[in-house]
């Protein structure tokens, strides 16, 4: 992968360099005068020629103007070609200086190329530096490369092997940059692991065999009782008062074992019951809105739940609210006082109306089956409703109290807390 | 009379998952105290993690209230619970959560320079705490993926206690570790114990369990029990009995 | 196949944002895409649809004077030739007009005809496209009535040989050839009543209009200049002006050819932000399910089939976003054309065209499926036993970047920069996407700077020279002229410039424009040069870079130019770049001229200090020489006109590009962070449980991305403004421009560059609001 890298990058720097050379050869010889700034030169000679001395030059050129015979009227500078043979020696342009009579003298345009020569040779030479010094740069870099990535690693897991011979499986083997190992350090690595994981699974069998001893124990009691009826059978049968007694002594322990192991695996079976009630934990805050349901005439203020999680069944305690404010709203039909407030481990709803209560006397019996109120006669009723409500309550852990209060008859609620059963 | 750090009235919790509703704490009602080693115990799914995250401010209770200090933190937005965080706890998971993307001192000072500017005091602090954690120097440039479970785990244990929380959090501290490397790290607990740091532990290990002086029993999101060791000292039988009995008792 | 489809469905599922980011990309890129194929693919067709239906010349000539023997010879001439098919001569009015537009002044040379037998004419005929009761007016070329300009029943004032005429709009007209200002000539049709009446009043000038239709059209050029040598053989004195099919379809066109130039490069550029965003999703989701991709090869499917499903859901989710692009691009069509209308004043209607549909939905979807595969290669390369058992990812060589104890960063950016050095791919999301806002950034700047703040280097490229003002003169008062302007101290600068479509011809060469000018160094536009000098000397001239190039001319080279029958050679000493006639002009000296030719008449280009009111100072001057002048203008008043439509194009161009830009930078980051926060869900967990607030976090995600954001935007802008003018000349091809000569406004660069930078934090920010919704609760999963 890398190496692939590594042979494109060296094949692109011998490219450029192929190009750059290339490049290098086609402006070699890329020489040619500039005619427009010639141009320049013979027309500004011409336009300045019958005040030569005071010429200046506007181009970029050095120059030579000659007179018709021969003699210098102007240099640009010094060291240039003076006549026409040393300006053909020095391959230099002559041109004729033209006025109305026609040619008055010559320019001699300086041909710069040796110069051009020495520039490009420069050229060359530091485009060769330049091309050899990246050359050895890469080269460098690579064997940095391979040192870095396959020797260091090469050690490391030297000091790998070493650790693990010493018995320390925690320390997983770094996978070196590159993977370039590969499977190798992988499946290195993966020993370590499996050996650990070998350790793991022994320990882990060991915890299984004390399971199985608490396992065993309870299948103990069939057995048991198999003794147990064995020996009543003996005991009955038994003529010697000695063997009876040794077969009670058995049966006593049979018991006694019995007992133990049922103690441990004890079950308590509810009994069931005809309506079923599931408390389960629940928030609060649903109670207002049961509240504000129940209250369909919107007798009552409902005051603001305490936060809290209560156990109970929603459908049941609905169930209670409901009947409540309807009895009521039967029996009493006036304003509505709710009080909920958080004591002890319950959550208590006190439901009071106006309606001056019932005679003492007959609070006890509220509660009852098919009991009913004296002030009751006219009114429709099974006499079912609070002994329900009461039933639900107790099977949720709470408590329904029927009192009379200061105004008229009130209802307390309890409903337990979460976590308090 | 010990003084109380962390107060809760009636703290319930409660998650949803798929419209069922499932109340993982409820109504506890506790008081945490200040120096207290203490430890909550209780079978997986007792609750927990979560009563430490809410206890910590990791997390928001549904309902109840949790005073730290005089401070309701119940009461907190986000934010606010976030800089709470950085001021007055120190978190040790049982995941160890260091981020892999950084030097393990980093990782430390990313905690620090949260809530201290002084660089030089910091590093210097984290030096000591590594020192004290028995980690060596060379291993705290390295990466967490670089080093053992159990040094990571104490390298926690030194990011939770750089900004010196008055309270440090720690959810099964040796949960993924092997048990070597866990003694190392109940060790350092108990050391920083011993020298007033007030710990708050979860653990279902009875091992773990004993480093603490005051033992909650968690069951079905209530605090089922509670039991007083004493402070800790190595190879105590008598202290590893009453708490045998207790566990027994709380039907372990 | 099938199973593909549920692969990809569920992907997408799971990266809606994703997805949607995707579309709005490939949609607006798609978008564009297609807008501009309909541009350069119909729009221009519809010249030659609109030149057919109007059976229009493909070369036609105004001679300004004329007699019935002129007429015979071009008759006889036309009938001779066998490449001319047809043609129509008609008697007409030939003369330089002005008159008021778009706030400005047209100045162009107006071709008076009578209407019915304009809409009669065989070759080249005229249409009415909106008629009225109106008897007796004239009637516009319809682009003069578009936008706040004519309408039917205004008065328009005519400015002809130095006289105002009234009169009343009775309708508009389309004409292929002869129907703006762009064409070198300008048709008005006049009532007979009106055109009888004029004819009257200026009986001398009677002139003809010929429109010829060729059977070559690429050869219409050479046929114009060969019909105007023969012309001007047989009749030295006569003036004549021609255009050719080439000139007036192109030059109808610029704004469109502009527009169309910008829409390619948005839509390629936004395509290639999308192609960036969709490698690094994919070489992210390869990261992410590095286990389940190895589990699914685990079970038998091979690395083809993983990609395949890949590629349907990418593929198919930009063919879908493609084709509601193309869908849209025909709700942005009409708005787009109602503005290209300004400019090109061809009525255009809006039609359904399937192959550009075609191409845009096929292109995109195609490169999209390419980078698709490209980037999903990687799936070859997981073992499915390596990737089951840990991830690639956990192969951690990761250096530690930026010690926590030695930086001097705040711990904030430290965090941040953590984050930007090791996350490599997101870097190169974010550079790629910088570098392109950035680039499209400083176009906008530099088109605010040229076009709408100051529309002076905009002409300067494409219009060549200009001054103040203009006063052309009979050559007998140009001594007083100069004495004038010499005296007169409201007058900055004069100097002479003369080119009233007078035209030299380049021996084995085509007709050229040329421009006689007294002293070039005192020319205001000295970047028309661009590239050797101007000329100086009588021997020497420069010449179009367009028409160097086409007819490998070299600075240097001697070139014969004539006029008549007296020919010389002259010397080329630079090259001149001016979009006015399509890149066939050359300037010379005025002594280089006289060489061949004498000059009718000298117009002398005026500059004035500022504060001076031109009109009157123009008005003062006509009074002064009467008749002999031949027209006087106000060149200000006419960049305003003609350059009002460029500015409104561009300023919208500009709007858009901003409007794209912000939408490209808000999803490209959205889906950045996105990427971000799923990969660091636990890190950030971490800091949070730490106590990070949500606003550090915040910052530091969107910190995290300005080192690249910054550094290439920077490098982005400085880039750009270095290749701008170069682009430019590149879009401006086609109209002769070789050298962008914008002037580059470094500082709204560079402001515009920190606005970028801050939007992209902004951006950053908002899409890594959702921060918030990371708990470290979530820490809790397992227990």
């Amino acid at each position: 992968m890398k190496y692939k890298a590594f042979l494109l990058l060296l094949t692109i720097i011998f490219l450029a360099e192929i190009s750059a050379f290339a490049w290098f050869m086609n402006t070699a010889d890329n020489d040619l005068q500039n005619s427009v700034e010639i141009n320049a030169a013979v027309q500004s000679v011409q336009s300045d020629w019958d005040s030569i001395s005071t010429h200046k030059n506007s181009t970029s050129l050095d120059y030579t103007v000659l007179d018709g015979d021969g003699n210098v009227l102007f240099k640009t500078r010094a060291e240039l070609s003076e006549s026409i043979n040393e300006a053909v020696i020095n391959r230099d342009t002559i041109l004729d200086i033209e006025a109305d009579s026609g040619s008055v003298g010559k320019i001699i345009i300086h041909n710069n190329s040796r110069q051009g020569l020495a520039e490009s040779r420069k050229k060359t030479a530091a485009v060769i530096v330049f091309a050899a010094a990246v050359q050895f740069a890469l080269c460098a870099a690579y064997s940095v490369y391979i040192y870095r990535t396959v020797i260091k690693p090469f050690k490391k897991l030297e000091g790998f092997a070493e650790s693990i011979a010493g018995g320390n499986l925690d320390i997983p083997l770094t996978m070196d940059r590159g993977n370039i190992f590969g499977a190798f350090t992988e499946s290195f690595d993966i020993m370590r692991s499996e050996l650990k994981k070998a350790r793991l699974a022994e320990a882990r069998a060991n915890a299984e065999k004390k399971e199985l001893v608490a396992k065993l124990s309870h299948d103990i009691r069939t057995p048991v009782a198999s003794i147990k009826a064995a020996s009543e059978v003996g005991a009955a049968i038994s003529e010697s008062e000695k063997n009876r007694q040794n077969f009670t002594h058995i049966i006593h322990k049979a018991d006694q074992i019995n007992t133990l192991v049922t103690n441990l695996f004890s079950a308590t079976l509810e009994e069931l019951q005809q309506l079923t009630v599931e408390p389960i934990d629940m928030e609060s805050g649903g109670i207002s809105e049961m509240l504000e349901s129940a209250d369909y005439f919107h007798y009552a203020e409902i005051p603001t739940v305490p936060d809290c999680l209560i156990y109970a069944d929603k459908l049941r305690l609905q169930q209670v609210f409901d009947n409540i404010f309807a009895n009521s709203y039967k029996y009493a039909n006036t304003k509505i006082d709710v009080e909920i407030l958080l004591k002890n481990n319950h959550l208590s709803v006190k439901i009071e109306d106006f309606g001056g209560g019932v005679p003492n006397e007959e609070i006890p019996f509220l509660k009852e089956k098919f009991k009913r109120g004296k002030n009751s006669e006219n009114i429709e009723g099974a006499g079912l409703g609070l002994y329900i409500s009461d039933c639900f309550m107790k099977e949720m852990g709470g408590e329904l109290v029927i009192e009379n209060g200061q105004h008229g008859l009130a209802a307390t609620i309890l409903i337990s807390l979460s976590g308090t059963i | 009379m010990k003084n109380t750090l962390i107060k809760t009235e009636r703290l319930s919790k409660s998650f949803s998952s798929g419209g069922a509703m499932q109340h993982v704490l409820k109504n506890i009602d506790l008081e945490l105290y200040k120096g207290d080693f203490t430890v909550i115990m209780g079978a997986s799914g007792a609750g927990k993690s979560t009563l430490l995250y809410a206890l910590s401010g990791m997390d928001t209770p549904t309902l109840g209230k949790i005073t730290f200090g005089d401070k309701v933190i119940t009461d907190l937005s986000s934010d606010g619970l976030a800089l709470f965080r950085k001021e007055h706890c120190g978190f040790v998971f049982q995941q160890i959560y260091l981020i892999d993307t950084m030097s393990v001192l980093d990782n430390v000072l990313a905690a620090g320079l949260l809530v201290s500017k002084d660089k030089k005091a910091l590093a210097t602090r984290a030096r000591e705490l590594f020192k004290a954690v028995d980690i060596p120097e060379e291993t705290i440039n390295k990466f967490p993926t670089q080093i053992s479970g159990g040094q990571a785990q104490r390298a926690g244990i030194v990011r939770a206690l750089i900004n010196s929380p008055e309270i440090l959090f720690a959810d099964e501290p040796t949960g993924a570790l092997n048990s070597k490397s866990g003694l190392d790290v109940l060790d350092t607990l108990t050391s920083f114990n011993e020298q007033g740091q007030s710990v708050v532990m979860v653990t279902h290990d009875m091992r773990s369990a004993r480093r603490g002086n005051r033992i909650l029993y968690l069951k079905d999101g209530i605090v089922m029990g509670e039991c007083d060791l004493g402070k800790y000292t190595p190879n105590n039988e008598e202290r590893h009995k009453k708490l045998s009995e207790f566990l027994t008792r709380m039907g372990w | 196949m099938y199973r593909n489809i549920l692969l990809a469905r569920s992907n997408i599922r799971k990266a809606k944002g994703q997805t949607a980011a995707i579309i709005v990309l490939v949609l607006l890129s798609s978008l564009m895409m297609n807008l501009w194929l309909m541009l350069s693919m119909d729009y221009r067709k519809n010249f030659e649809r609109c030149h057919d239906r109007l059976n229009d010349g493909h070369v036609n000539i105004a001679a300004y004077v004329t007699d019935d023997e002129f007429k015979n010879f071009i008759s006889d001439t036309l009938e001779e030739r066998t490449d001319i098919t047809d043609y129509t001569v008609s008697d007409a009015f030939c003369e330089p007009m002005s008159f008021e537009y778009n706030g400005g002044e047209i100045s162009q040379l107006g071709v008076l005809l009578e209407k019915e037998d304009a809409l009669s004419r065989n070759v080249g005929r005229f249409e009415i496209t909106e008629d009225s009761t109106y008897k007796s007016g004239i009637y516009l070329p319809m682009l003069y009535g578009t936008g706040n300009n004519y309408s039917v029943g205004d008065t328009v004032k005519i400015t002809l040989l130095g006289e105002d005429f009234e009169y009343t709009v009775c309708g508009f007209f389309n004409s292929a050839m002869n129907g703006s200002h762009n064409c070198g000539m300008m048709a008005l049709l006049l009532t007979e009543d009106k055109f009888n009446e004029f004819s009257e009043e200026a009986a001398a000038l009677k002139s003809v209009y010929v429109s010829a239709r060729v059977n070559d059209i690429s050869k219409c050029e050479e046929i114009a200049t060969e019909l105007k040598d023969e012309t001007a053989k047989e009749f030295p004195d006569v003036v004549v002006t021609s255009n050719d099919y080439k000139l007036v379809s192109t030059s109808r066109y610029i704004s469109q050819m502009i527009c169309a130039g910008i829409l390619s490069a948005m839509a390629f550029l936004v395509l290639l932000i999308g192609v960036v965003v969709i490698a690094s999703n994919i070489a992210n989701y390869i990261q992410e399910n590095m286990q389940n991709l190895g589990a699914l090869k685990a079970v038998g499917y091979t690395s083809g089939q993983l990609v395949s499903a890949l590629l349907a859901q990418f593929a198919g989710v930009s063919a879908i976003a493609a084709v509601i692009g193309t869908v849209l691009s025909y709700c942005v069509f009409p708005a787009v054309n109602e503005m290209m209308i300004a400019q090109t004043g061809i009525p255009y209607s809006v039609r359904f065209q399937p192959l550009p549909v075609l191409f845009t939905i096929i292109f995109i979807t195609g490169i999209v499926s390419a980078a698709v595969y490209f980037s999903a290669k990687k799936i070859k390369k997981i073992e499915p036993i390596t990737a089951m058992r840990q991830g690639i990812s956990t192969h951690n060589f990761k250096k530690n970047h930026l010690p926590l104890e030695k930086t001097s960063l705040p711990i904030n950016a430290a965090l941040a920069m953590k984050t930007t050095l090791s996350g490599l791919k997101q870097n190169i999301t974010v550079c790629v996407t910088m570098l392109v806002l950035s680039l499209v950034l400083v176009f906008s700047a530099t088109s605010f700077r040229n076009t709408i703040v100051d529309f002076q280097p905009m002409v300067e490229m494409i219009a060549g020279e200009f001054a103040d003002s203009a006063i052309n003169v009979n050559p007998n008062r140009e001594d007083e002229l100069v004495s004038v302007l010499e005296n007169d101290s409201r007058v900055e600068k004069f100097y002479m410039f003369t080119n009233n479509n007078m035209e030299v011809q380049h021996v084995d060469g085509l007709s050229l424009f040329v421009s006689v000018v007294g002293d070039c160094s005192k020319m205001n536009n000295q970047s028309m040069f661009i590239e050797g000098r101007y000329p100086k000397y009588g021997n020497e001239f420069s010449i179009a870079a367009k028409y160097a190039k086409d007819n490998d001319i070299k600075i240097g080279d001697e070139i014969a130019l004539k006029v008549g029958n007296s020919e010389e050679k002259y010397i080329v000493s630079g090259f001149t770049q001016c979009s006015n006639n399509l890149g066939k002009d050359c300037v010379i000296t005025r002594e280089g001229y006289e060489k061949i030719s004498s000059l009718p008449n000298v117009t002398y280009y005026i500059d004035f200090a500022e504060d001076i009111d031109i009109d009157d100072f123009n008005s003062e001057l006509s009074d002064r020489f009467g008749s002999d002048v031949n027209a006087i203008q106000n060149i200000q008043s006419i960049l305003e006109s003609t350059g009002g439509v460029y500015v409104m194009l561009m300023t919208f161009l500009v709007i858009a590009i901003v409007i794209i830009s912000c939408i490209v930078i808000i999803f490209v980051m959205y889906l950045l962070v996105r990427t971000m926060l799923n990969n660091k869900k636990r890190d950030y967990g971490i800091l949070k449980a730490l106590g990070y607030t949500t606003t550090q976090l915040v910052v530091q995600t969107a910190m995290s991305f300005m080192p690249s954001v910054i550094i290439s935007s920077a490098v982005g802008i400085a880039v750009s403004m270095r290749l701008i003018n170069p682009l430019m000349a590149v879009f401006l091809s086609g109209i002769g421009v070789v050298k962008g000569t914008f002037i580059i406004p470094v500082e709204l660069c560079i402001i515009s560059g920190i606005v970028l930078v801050i939007f992209a934090f902004g951006a950053a920010c908002l899409m890594s609001l959702r921060v918030k919704k990371i708990a470290p609760r979530e820490l809790l999963i397992g227990e």
